[in-house]
């Protein structure tokens, strides 16, 4: 009698357990991916529009938050490499790329560049290290303008990066001048990102924004004066 | 005045030179030349845009090249790409209102193989895009974890408020060809038009598509 009583009470117990863990899970599923909604905070405030002070908060709230509980989660665990994407300050050489990328000893997956064609529209250029180079060959190819034959785009220099970054250097990177964010938020530390999808590079908003440190470079593609006013003075 | 003539020994020492200053530089050329030497496929446009949110004409174009590490690679191109007034309206329109409750939509232009299944071709981290707020994506279909073959690859326009009806916008991404395809079954890749929303595995999903062409590699 006791024994069933038992097996009554266990059976009530699975039964809640896997009803909660299935409300969860299907909660989760419908807010979305926890850090893709935090980079929407930026991407989208009232007005449907990324905003300044979106951008400073995304920002403090990963170093003051991120940064520390991939430390303490090393700790504990032992995962020592995050999943990052660091968007610089400004444009980038290429040698103070790779310089940077030794300095911290980034497992590069892929980097970014930026460039303007003739339109002056604002290009992206996705490249990564091949094991024979860091620039792959084809990079002089892919500067040639698709809209004007025998044209080059103007390569402004390097703007962010994906790859993974040893934990305890994270504080180190953040603090470098070239850098704006050392982004760890989408880690499998955090979030289930099985397929370890970067979080979105933050170079744009500091275009548009006007945030950007270094030399100044033209392009035409800015948003609208109507955009503008509401991104700056949100 | 004494005229100074080269030695025996010396002349054949600067012939030698000579031969191998040419080998040298034939070799140069022929390795930059074999990397680069590629063969353009057939331009295919269109010229209707199929839904509301996509452009009304552009094309797409296969490049075909070696590297000089001997691979063979493909570089799928999607150009000359226009929207009308009313589709940047109804992208703006899909961004801030959404479409059965899934908001922000964001346009995404994707160039994939048809079939989630194949092992012809698989991309990688090599792209090229005028988009404004671009963000990449390579994936390997059929979900969940795909068959080892990146068959997709796709730019999500994340500012895609600021697409306008007057600039020529583009999208190139790059594939290494794993085993060529014969003429009589080539590999077929979509090129499409689509509003995606951030999925809950971090990924951008499709709401909504349309396909403009469909290109066959070899052609």
């Amino acid at each position: 009698m006791r024994k069933k009583k038992v097996l009554l009470a266990v059976c009530v117990a699975a039964v809640l357990f896997a009803t909660l863990a299935g409300l969860a899970y299907a909660a989760y599923r419908k807010t979305g991916n926890p850090a893709l909604r935090e980079y929407h905070k930026i991407d989208l405030n009232g007005d449907g529009l990324h905003g300044k002070k979106e951008l400073l908060a995304h920002k403090n709230k990963v170093v003051a938050e991120k940064h520390r509980q991939a430390i303490a989660i090393a700790k504990q665990s032992g995962r020592k490499e995050n999943l990052v994407t660091v968007t610089f300050s400004r444009a980038l050489s290429l040698e103070e790329l790779e310089q940077l990328v030794k300095e911290y000893n980034v497992r590069v997956k892929f980097y970014e560049a930026r460039a303007i064609d003739h339109q002056g529209t604002r290009v992206t250029i996705g490249l990564a290290p091949t094991k024979e180079k860091f620039l792959p060959e084809e990079f002089e190819q892919m500067l040639s303008d698709p809209q004007q034959t025998g044209a080059k785009m103007k390569c402004v220099g390097f703007i962010d990066l994906v790859g993974y970054l040893e934990v305890e250097n994270l504080p180190r990177l953040q603090q470098d001048p070239r850098v704006f964010l050392v982004d760890n938020s989408a880690d499998q530390a955090f979030i289930d990102n099985p397929k370890d999808k970067p979080m979105p590079s933050l170079y744009w908003h500091l275009e548009d924004l006007g945030l950007l440190q270094g030399e100044k470079y033209n392009f035409k593609d800015k948003p609208d004066a109507e955009i503008m006013k509401k991104i700056t003075e949100s | 005045m004494t005229i100074k003539f080269l030695g025996e020994g010396e002349n054949a020492k600067v012939k030698r030179l000579m031969i191998l200053f040419c080998l040298v530089l034939l070799a140069t050329f022929s390795i930059s030349f074999y990397a680069f030497a590629g063969t353009w496929g057939p331009l295919v446009s269109w010229s209707v845009a199929g839904s509301t949110y996509s452009p009304y004409k552009g094309y797409g174009q296969i490049y075909e090249y070696t590297d000089s590490s001997g691979q063979l690679k493909i570089s799928t191109k999607a150009r000359n790409i226009f929207f009308s007034t009313s589709a940047v309206n109804s992208i703006k329109n899909y961004y801030t209102n959404g479409y059965q409750g899934t908001k922000p939509l964001y346009y995404t232009f994707d160039i994939s193989v048809d079939n989630d299944y194949d092992t012809t071709l698989s991309a990688f981290n090599y792209w090229v895009s005028n988009f404004p707020g671009a963000y990449f994506d390579i994936d390997d279909d059929p979900e969940p974890w795909g068959n080892g073959y990146n068959d997709e690859t796709e730019v999500v326009s994340l500012q895609c408020y600021n697409i306008n009806a007057t600039t020529a916008y583009y999208f190139e991404s790059y594939f290494k060809v794993v085993r060529k395809p014969s003429r009589t079954s080539p590999t077929v890749i979509a090129f499409s038009s689509q509003e995606s929303y951030p999925h809950w595995s971090g990924e951008y999903d499709t709401k909504l598509y349309c396909t403009h062409v469909r290109l066959k590699y070899p052609w």
